[in-house]
């Protein structure tokens, strides 16, 4: 009986070059073998798991951390902002500010206050005004 | 998904990425385990505790590409500290090709020898080449894939391959 068996396995066993393994397979005498394995070390797995996601929750130090990495940005945009809301208005000062003002503006020397008086006009203190200028 | 993804996510703690690891790796870790302890049973506690030891030491993951070769090594240290610890603990020497026996019908009693003697012949190489021949002609893994597994080169790999094939048919034969 058993001489019968035998070269039946062994056809089993070897073909060609390769050997044939899947015997030795737990899967292959039980379909569920992989399943269960899989669901076990899944099972044992679950605290593990659980702890690295605890871990990625954010603590207070790294809320902080966020909000200050927010903010320094936001400033930025709120003072761009402003600047941009303020230029116009500096534009249309021009035609209102008085001719005084627009001949001393912008310069940083003293100006010359024989000149800028009309009535006082005086030629050699103008001269000597323009000399030590 | 590649495997330096599902390792990323999986370092977060995402279950479904480990599952899918864990799927794609499980016969591959078995019969690692196997083929240094030979036993069915033990090489399934020690497959299942690898799984754990690497789910709890992802961090030193290098190269997370590499996430298989990794494994592997973790699988056959945990097998081997169970071949030591068994070795301590019983003085006889389980053969390879124990297992329980349980009572089936006639075609499955003949697989269940056959089983037996396969893993007789199995237990005769030595355990690199176990190892190749397992994982070439189980598990599919490429010449290429063994290589950087065992950190051997590729012709190396081909040649274990074919001596342990010729030693296993001559086995297979005697058993004849």
């Amino acid at each position: 009986m058993n001489t019968r068996a035998k070269p039946n396995r062994h056809q089993d066993a070897v073909h060609g070059d390769r050997i044939t393994l899947d015997v030795l397979d737990p899967g292959h005498a039980d379909p569920d073998y992989w399943t269960r394995f899989q669901a076990r070390v899944m099972y044992l797995a679950v605290p593990e798991l659980a702890r690295r996601r605890a871990a990625r929750q954010p603590s207070i130090g790294d809320v902080l951390a966020s909000w200050w990495r927010l903010l320094i940005p936001a400033s930025a945009v709120a003072a761009v902002a402003m600047a941009t809301l303020l230029m116009p208005v500096e534009a249309t000062i021009g035609p209102d500010i008085a001719l005084e003002e627009a001949l001393v503006s912008g310069f940083d020397d003293e100006p010359l206050p024989a000149v800028l008086v009309a009535d006082q006009v005086d030629e050699v203190a103008f001269l000597v005004a323009l000399e030590g200028a | 998904m590649d495997d330096a993804t599902l390792v990323e996510l999986a370092r977060s703690g995402d279950g479904e990425a480990f599952g899918q690891l864990v799927t794609r790796y499980r016969r591959a870790a078995y019969l690692v385990a196997l083929s240094v302890i030979g036993r069915p049973e033990d090489a399934e506690d020690a497959a299942q505790e690898a799984f754990m030891v690497a789910l709890e030491r992802l961090n030193d993951c290098r190269r997370p590409s590499r996430f298989a070769g990794w494994l592997m090594t973790i699988v056959r240290n945990r097998s081997s500290n169970l071949v030591r610890r068994e070795a301590l603990r019983v003085t006889d020497q389980i053969p390879f090709s124990a297992r329980s026996s349980i009572p089936t019908p006639e075609r499955e009693a003949q697989l269940s020898e056959l089983r037996s003697e396969i893993a007789a012949a199995l237990g005769e190489l030595p355990e690199v080449q176990r190892e190749i021949v397992l994982l070439h002609d189980l598990e599919g893994w490429k010449h290429r894939e063994i290589a950087q597994r065992l950190k051997l080169p590729a012709g190396t790999v081909r040649s274990h391959l074919h001596y342990a094939r010729k030693a296993l048919r001559q086995l297979l034969k005697k058993e004849r």
